[in-house]
């Protein structure tokens, strides 16, 4: 008896264990789920997230990038040199990090819906979302991976190849071609974003609108290749029945209330100030955008009695008599000046009083938020001044014009500028910062459109329509390099933009990191020696030498045609 | 199955009826033993002996009187044993009272230690390393942390101090990293209870709150074993892949009335030695050009010009207050001026050389420990109640503890005991030290005045809030006042409620078989605060923040334990057993947004904007276990034991209920008392010889969730017009191969042991080898794929190693002896494989090589690599004997007229973090009641990473940056060609001009002097020195510094601990009625006898426990030594 019921003791212990461990893994799935996942995504959701990244890493750009380096570059504003940092560039991982995947993911998830023709249209905005950044990306880096990118989760592929500039803008091309065909169509059934597009809440048509203005974008990127090519994506445009951005309430904006990128930042290392180029001709022309963009010394009548009484000349680039006196701006390059230069950071001094006397970038303009500020930074991707400029600059060329875009390139330059002044407005008011129109602002547009500075004369209408185009991209640092770089403009000695002297070697590319070791580097390896660059060299000398291919056959800076 | 189910339903009523039942009759006749237990040496009381009935687990320990008590059969024998003292055994023979008188006993022969499951073992029966040291000992360090307490003890535990203050981690380490994680710290397991040693690594934030290991309380400590091998290792599953650090709590005892014990000990942590700062030169920028935005003030024709102050409007020279900068140290040398102070105010410009510690306190605490124990022959239990009141260095950084434990053994009825035990700690921390960069590297000048600028009034500004410099009419412009304000304004709270709770029923089934059943658990609350005050004007802005989170942790075990002889010769015993574990980890984190409505009051709905919120569960895993023991003894001389078990993970499985979610390992070991097999032929001087080997497998999972990834929300956005938009992607950003695998770990180890000169020197022996293969882990994909890693199964990282403790009494004459231990431990770690063709694994995030050092394991050399992207190019001629080559090649700024070393862009391997070899050196002096205890510990080799020296170098805050700085420290004088003014800060940077670089001439004409080195192009005439500031300022700087310098040698010699304690005497204590009474003085960390880190930087600056962190990323604790005095009652 008592070996029986140790036995059966021992028995049921193991019986005991045994039962517990074999039966108790059923539920072991979903002890190792996260009940915060879901497994099966919204679109809407996702797509919110893409429009979203397309703005929210610009903090870092605005301050080691734009305010730093391409408007400085591009001579908008000066600022004290610095090399390209390894903060440089955060557009290309914004790309391949948070917005690239979520629309593969998109077109996937549609792919796989019973009734997926019902979702052609949501589909089709995600290539325009994917080309609008892409560009950025490749503008600023060359060869880079889109053909066979983010092919790692579905189809295994870890080492996708870099795709030429040439691949990418063809690849482009073909995609917004689908998309506006998709978008175009009847919207019978057709399911929509509603307010997760937080850009255009699927307002079809002014997705086709935005998808024929970055072929438009593409197109001059090819005119230094390809003016054929060029020819033939304008005709595109100018013939479809939609058209590209031209009016402003089509723009593609990023609207947030609580947004704001910049801050304090604003001045990180150093004071941005204006150049001496875009200053004069800001005053020259009284333009409404001058004091939107730049914020006045302190020369004031006051501080010019002040001066006087302490016999503290004014510095001889200064005329006491300009009635515009409170703007001022210096070389782009500080060594070429060094007597103007020293003037960004020495104050004139009367008695305890410091008269600062050169004028800086407008603060709240760029970051409403700095120092407590409510205003709001609003971001204007796609601008129509911008695509009236374009159309310009292709008719003053002799593209010609289509069956949907027609008359002059002084009728597209003037729409341009009316539509560049109110939006810069627009942008100035939204921050709580200095406008630049009145309650009377088409009479104030009319004045400005009517000056002979500022009038198409005949003698240099593609100059003027070239710094319409430059003066607007202001807010558009990528685009205002990608101008400079295209166009040689503002021109170096020119007698009616002329470009400050500027010394100091200009990067007109980055530098694409070296993927981690082991896994993409033959790819990028390959791609960086058929573009003839010297990997991981990332001086500024050879980053101005070794061009992109768009920018291959372009004129050096300041050497425009 | 459901059949199966009634079936075990009905075996375990029949098994309710045998234990309450029918087995009372199985079992021969106890007789309750009583007696008092003393040492041979001074007839002292002897306290936590253990006393076990042989043959059986049935024992007891004695109280602190020295009394015990046990129910033991009547013609059994009791063994008496302790370490350090010579086992003895009694036969019971029917005596109720057994005094025994122990003599003290170095070679441990017949130590009894606690090994894996709690399972206590004769030591030479094992075949695999155990440590075991005294809980006493730990306690005795006033230490904290129980990780602190084993440093320098046990050959083979590598121990590194870190920044994190007083409740901060320590990081442990055991025979190096065995896996490619980052955390390789072993577990500890408490009675059975196992708690995680988490890492902390900076993610959480800037301070470090510690982990739950602060919880535990040392004075409840029995003994601590430490299981270095697998083998020992093998029966805890997955988690004990690194190691377990086993404890045993203490007991009650059966004795007549209470037993009362009190200790209380107060101690302090004196700061004593920050790093070099230089004391000659204070706060100025670096000059005009190439830098941020330099005061205004400065003359116009002093771009190049240091060492000057700027005036102001009344011509008055003031302190460069560098606004909107970091604070650099090329302002004028200290010479007693009088100046403008920050504030306004007329000051003395003068170095204030102990600004760094006076920014730091004293620390004090107080441990109070109360422990009550009783017991009869039924039932034991101990109570103790354990209180800490510490304050650190750092101000304001508290922490209060709370201890209760509660542990019972009652005997149900004759054959089945059971062992309670309820344990509630209580832990609050607050406001650990930020350990991110560090104001007095980057901002202080040397003529900060400490003192003066902490007071409320120097650092609040005019309106209240911070001081705001661009206000014009803000009178105090003191930089980094911030500082201050977030030290004493602000409040970071971390509270911890610790419950844990176990019951073990053992039943003796037959004098062969017992059996356990046990549950516990043990769950951690956590509540944690931050409290901001605003720094905008009248204190508005600020931020509170609330989170919670629950621990839980669930463990369910059965054992059956066999004990049996198969024949004379050879003894057998094992066990089977099964187990259930279940974790999880839930939180919810709430706080302000956009600033409080009403300023300084800390709550939620005092929101500006609407609240964010967060939470969830963090993490959950489940095992079940099986795990079987055998263990065979041959005539006392050859030992085998061997064990299996088998793991099955919710981790390793899919949503869909499938994945390679189960692993086995199994174990053998071998002992030989090879001098109890040679007893006749062997020489006289070798007392004792033993040899082992042990052989084991391991298997272990992944993080739980990382299987299953999905889609999950990101917050909102705004914009759009239509009020938020969620937004949702990738849960994460990386996938996964099919089918992954569990890891597979194999260690192999041997060992000796010998004894000689009739035990007074003893030497024991271990060497290593272990594999971990198969291991799931995220290698790096490139981005463009849309994912930056993969998870796989790869890789072979091995760790061979030795370990070598050697113990003496070389002086024992009459009642002084001097017992001495040398450990030494030396571990190889070695990366076989990774994955394919890859030579290197990253150990934290890649992108940070790009301007930082960062660890990697890598193929054909070992785990932690330092690696980095900016280390400095070298020249490399085509002629192999060109002088110049390995010279840095030189950058140059034509603005600055500098020149300094330029970055490769490309990866390179700067250091290893592994130390050569670690030691520690144990001494204990006796004198009859008088003993003194003398620690040292070492490391040598292993790189550091110290962020402070390249930021420290960049502001010319330390000694190293005086050299070239004027003429006295052999600065160039020269006058410049540009300018014609003098200077004397000239350098000659060493290394080679690139090709093709050319130099502007003061006449305006451009020279190439590509390939030459600086000092030739200077020689020609064609480049003037470089401004000693301008070169510091790139060195160090975030966009140009080289990664090359700020990784050093860590090894150091430290007098770790020197303690002297002394027993009063027992007719001294029964005149003030109490049974014991001794007085223990301890001084910890005393000083640094050798250590190779410059600036005399302290070693114990690591800022994570992170096992492939060896850095310090701003925060430098000052070296500070720790003082204590124990008094230590029984009553």
């Amino acid at each position: 008896m008592k070996n029986i019921l140790t036995k059966c003791a021992a028995g049921t212990v193991l019986a005991t264990g045994l039962l517990w461990t074999s039966s108790c893994e059923k539920d072991f799935g979903d002890i190792n789920t996260d009940p915060s996942i879901v497994i099966t995504p919204d679109p809407k959701f996702l797509f919110t997230h893409s429009l979203n990244s397309l703005e929210s890493y610009q903090g870092t750009e605005w301050v080691w990038e734009n305010l730093e380096q391409l408007l400085r570059f591009s001579q908008h504003l000066t600022t004290d040199p610095y090399e390209l940092s390894t903060n440089i560039n955060s557009r290309y991982s914004a790309y391949y990090s948070n917005i690239l995947p979520n629309l593969v993911e998109i077109r996937k998830q549609i792919d796989q819906k019973p009734n997926k023709e019902r979702f052609q249209k949501m589909r089709a905005a995600t290539y325009v979302v994917g080309v609008l950044h892409g560009l950025r990306v490749t503008d600023m880096n060359g060869s880079i991976p889109y053909t066979q990118a983010i092919k790692a989760r579905d189809e295994q592929n870890y080492t996708p190849e870099y795709d030429t500039q040439k691949t990418l803008y063809d690849t482009w091309l073909a995609e917004l071609n689908d998309a506006i065909t998709a978008l175009s169509a009847g919207s019978e059934d057709q399911e929509a974003f509603g307010n997760a597009d937080i850009i255009y809440h699927s307002d079809w048509v002014k997705w086709v609108k935005a998808a024929n203005t970055l072929k438009l974008r593409i197109a001059l990127r090819y005119e230094g290749q390809d003016k054929a090519k060029t020819q033939q994506i304008y005709k595109e445009v100018a013939d479809n029945a939609i058209g590209p951005i031209v009016e402003d309430a089509d723009q593609f904006a990023y609207l947030d209330p609580d947004w704001g990128p910049v801050g304090g930042d604003v001045d990180y290392r150093s004071t941005r100030f204006a150049t001496k180029s875009i200053i004069t001709f800001l005053k020259q022309t009284k333009d409404p955008r001058l004091p939107i963009y730049f914020s006045p010394n302190d020369l004031s009548k006051n501080a010019l009695d002040s001066l006087k009484k302490y016999n503290q000349p004014l510095p001889a680039f200064i005329d006491p008599a300009d009635p515009q006196i409170r703007f001022q701006g210096g070389p782009a390059d500080w060594t070429t000046n060094p007597t103007v230069a020293q003037y960004y950071k020495n104050p004139l001094n009367a008695g305890s009083n410091k008269y600062v006397v050169m004028s800086t970038i407008n603060k709240v303009f760029f970051a409403p938020t700095r120092n407590g500020g409510k205003g709001t930074f609003q971001d204007y991707m796609i601008t129509s001044a911008e695509g009236c400029f374009y159309i310009a600059e292709l008719i003053q060329k002799g593209y010609g014009t289509g069956s949907k875009i027609t008359g002059t390139a002084e009728d597209w330059y003037k729409k341009g500028i009316a539509s560049s002044i109110r939006t810069m407005n627009s942008i100035a008011q939204g921050a709580l910062s200095t406008t630049g129109l009145s309650t009377n602002a088409d009479a104030e547009i009319a004045a400005y459109l009517a000056l002979p500075q500022v009038k198409l004369n005949g003698t240099n209408n593609l100059e003027r329509i070239y710094i319409q185009e430059y003066l607007n991209f202001m807010r558009l640092p990528t685009e205002a390099f990608t101008f400079v770089r295209r166009t040689g403009y503002p021109k170096n000695s020119s007698a009616y933009y002329p470009r400050d002297a500027f010394n100091e070697a200009i990067p007109r590319r980055y530098w694409v990191d070296e993927p981690p070791l082991g896994t993409n580097n033959a790819n990028w390896l390959k791609a960086q020696t058929e573009q003839g660059f010297t990997p991981n060299d990332r001086t500024a000398a050879t980053l101005n030498s070794q061009r992109l291919w768009f920018d291959k056959n372009n004129p050096a800076f300041g050497q425009g045609i | 199955m459901k059949k199966m189910y009634l079936l075990h339903s009905a075996y375990l009523l029949r098994l309710l009826c045998l234990i309450l039942g029918s087995c009372l009759t199985l079992h021969a006749q106890n007789v309750r033993v009583t007696g008092t237990v003393t040492s041979a040496s001074d007839n002292s009381a002897l306290v936590g002996i253990s006393v076990l009935v042989k043959g059986t687990n049935n024992g007891t320990t004695s109280n602190a009187t020295g009394e015990y008590a046990i129910n033991a059969p009547s013609g059994g024998t009791l063994v008496f044993s302790f370490v350090g003292f010579e086992k003895q055994e009694v036969q019971v023979n029917n005596q109720s009272v057994i005094n025994v008188v122990l003599k003290e006993d170095n070679q441990q022969l017949n130590e009894v230690v606690v090994t894996a499951l709690g399972v206590k073992r004769e030591k030479k029966q094992l075949g695999y390393t155990v440590s075991e040291i005294a809980g006493a000992k730990m306690a005795a360090t006033n230490e904290l942390s129980p990780i602190s307490a084993l440093q320098g003890r046990i050959p083979g535990v590598q121990i590194d101090q870190g920044a994190g203050g007083l409740m901060g981690n320590t990081k442990i380490l055991i025979r190096g990293n065995s896996t490619l994680g980052v955390n390789n710290q072993p577990i500890f397991v408490v009675d059975g209870v196992i708690l995680d040693n988490d890492v902390y690594d900076g993610s959480s934030g800037p301070r470090d709150f510690g982990n739950s290991l602060k919880n535990l309380n040392m004075e409840d400590f029995e003994s601590v074993s430490v299981l270095k091998g697998s083998a020992a290792a093998a029966l805890y599953g997955t988690r004990a892949i690194n190691g377990v650090i086993l404890i045993t709590t203490k007991k009650g005892a059966q004795r007549k009335g209470l037993g009362v014990s009190v200790s209380q000990t107060f101690n302090m942590q004196k700061p004593y030695r920050g790093p070099d700062f230089q004391n000659e030169y204070g706060g100025g920028t670096v000059g005009a050009f190439f830098t941020d935005t330099r005061d205004p003030n400065y003359k116009p024709d002093e771009s190049w010009t240091t060492k000057v102050f700027p005036t102001n409007a009344q011509g008055q020279p003031y302190i460069d207050r560098q606004m909107n900068r970091e604070l650099e140290n090329w302002g004028p040398r200290f010479n007693n001026q009088q100046v403008v102070d920050y504030d306004g105010k007329m000051t003395t410009y003068q170095a204030y050389p102990n600004n760094y510690l006076d920014a730091f306190q004293t620390g004090k605490g107080s441990l109070t420990n109360v422990a009550i124990d009783g017991g009869n022959e039924r039932s034991t239990f101990r109570f103790s109640y354990n209180r800490v009141d510490s304050r650190g260095i750092n101000f304001k950084n508290n922490l209060g503890k709370n201890a209760f434990n509660l542990r019972a053994t009652q005997n149900l009825n004759k054959f089945l005991v059971a062992d309670v035990t309820a344990d509630y700690t209580t832990t609050e921390g607050t406001n650990p030290p930020s350990l991110s960069l560090n104001n007095y590297i980057w901002t202080f000048p040397r003529n900060y005045d400490t003192r003066y600028w902490m007071q409320r009034q120097n650092y609040i500004g005019y309106k209240g809030g911070l001081r705001n410099v661009s206000d014009v009419n803000e009178p105090n412009l003191v930089p980094g006042a911030d500082y201050w304000f977030n030290i004493f304004e602000n409040n970071y709270s971390q509270r911890e409620q610790m419950v844990r709770g176990r019951l073990a029923l053992t039943a003796t089934v037959t004098d062969w078989l017992k059996l356990q059943i046990e549950g516990n658990f043990n769950n951690l609350y956590t509540k944690s605060e931050i409290k901001e005050l605003g720094q905008g004007v009248n204190f508005t802005g600020g931020r509170y923040a609330l989170g919670h989170s629950t621990k839980q942790t669930n463990f369910m075990k059965w054992l059956a334990i066999f004990n049996k002889p198969i024949t004379k010769d050879l003894d057998f015993n094992g066990y089977v057993g099964g187990e259930s574990q279940q974790y999880s980890l839930s939180f919810n984190n709430a706080e302000t947004v956009g600033g409080l409505s009403y300023p300084g009051n800390f709550f939620l709905a005092n929101s500006v904007q609407s609240q964010k919120s967060e939470g969830g569960i963090k993490t959950r895993r489940s095992y079940k276990s099986l795990y079987a023991s055998a263990d065979f003894a041959w005539r006392d001389q050859l030992f085998l034991q061997t064990t299996w078990r088998g793991d099955w993970s919710s981790a390793l499985t899919y949503s869909n209920g499938s994945g390679n979610n189960f692993y086995n390992y199994p174990s053998a070991s071998l002992s030989w008392i090879f001098t109890q097999s040679f007893h006749s032929t062997l020489p006289n001087w070798l007392s004792y010889g033993k040899l082992r080997a042990n052989l084991a497998a391991l298997g272990g999972d992944i993080e739980p969730f990382l299987l299953n990834p999905g889609f999950k929300f990101g917050g909102y956005t705004n914009a759009g017009g239509f009020g938020d938009q969620a937004l949702s992607t990738f849960s994460a950003q990386s996938t996964l191969q099919t089918n992954i695998k569990p890891l597979r770990k194999i260690a192999k180890e041997i060992g000796l042991e010998v004894k000689v000169l009739n035990n007074r020197v003893g030497l024991d022996l271990s060497v290593y080898r272990d594999n971990s293969r198969n291991q799931p882990i995220p290698i790096s994909a490139a981005i463009e794929t849309g994912v930056n890693s993969i998870l796989i199964n790869a890789g072979n990282i091995q760790n061979t190693g030795i370990e070598i403790a050697l113990d003496a009494t070389p002086i024992k004459i009459d009642a002084f002896s001097w017992n001495s231990t040398v450990t030494f431990s030396r571990n190889r770690n070695k990366i076989i494989e990774l994955y394919g063709d890859r030579e290197y694994y990253a150990l934290a995030d890649e992108s940070g090589g790009g301007n930082d050092l960062i660890p990697y394991a890598k193929v054909g050399g070992a785990y932690g690599v330092i690696r980095t992207k900016i280390a400095a190019a070298r020249f490399q001629g085509t002629d192999a004997s060109d002088p110049r080559n390995g010279l840095p090649i030189l950058s140059w700024r034509g603005d600055a007229r500098a020149a300094f070393p330029a970055r490769s862009n490309e990866w390179k391997d700067v250091g290893d973090i592994n130390a050569k070899f670690r030691g520690g050196w144990d001494n204990t002096f006796s004198y009859k009641r008088l003993s003194l205890n003398v620690l040292f510990d070492a490391k040598i080799g292993g790189d550091m990473i110290i962020t402070s020296l390249r930021y420290g170098t960049h502001t010319g805050v330390f000694k190293n940056s005086l050299q070239g700085r004027d003429a006295d420290h052999g600065g160039i004088v020269f006058q410049s060609k540009f300018d014609g003014k003098t200077y004397d800060d000239g350098i000659l940077p060493e290394g080679v001009f690139a090709a093709g670089q050319t130099i502007t001439q003061p006449d305006g004409s451009n020279v190439n002097v590509g390939g030459m080195t600086f000092k030739e192009a200077y020689d020609k005439g064609l480049v003037e020195p470089t401004h000693l500031p301008q070169y510091n300022y790139r060195y160090g700087s975030f966009s140009t510094a080289v990664g090359d310098y700020w990784i050093s040698e860590n090894s150091w010699i430290s007098l770790r601990q020197v303690s002297l304690s002394y027993q009063i005497p027992q007719s001294v204590c029964q005149k003030i009625k109490l049974n014991a009474l001794s007085i223990n003085l301890v001084g910890r960390d005393l000083l640094y006898l050798y250590n190779t880190l410059p600036l005399n930087f302290n070693p114990a600056s690591n800022f994570s426990n992170s096992t492939a962190v060896q850095k310090e990323v701003g925060f430098i604790p000052p070296m500070t030594r720790a003082l204590g005095v124990t008094l230590r009652a029984a009553l």
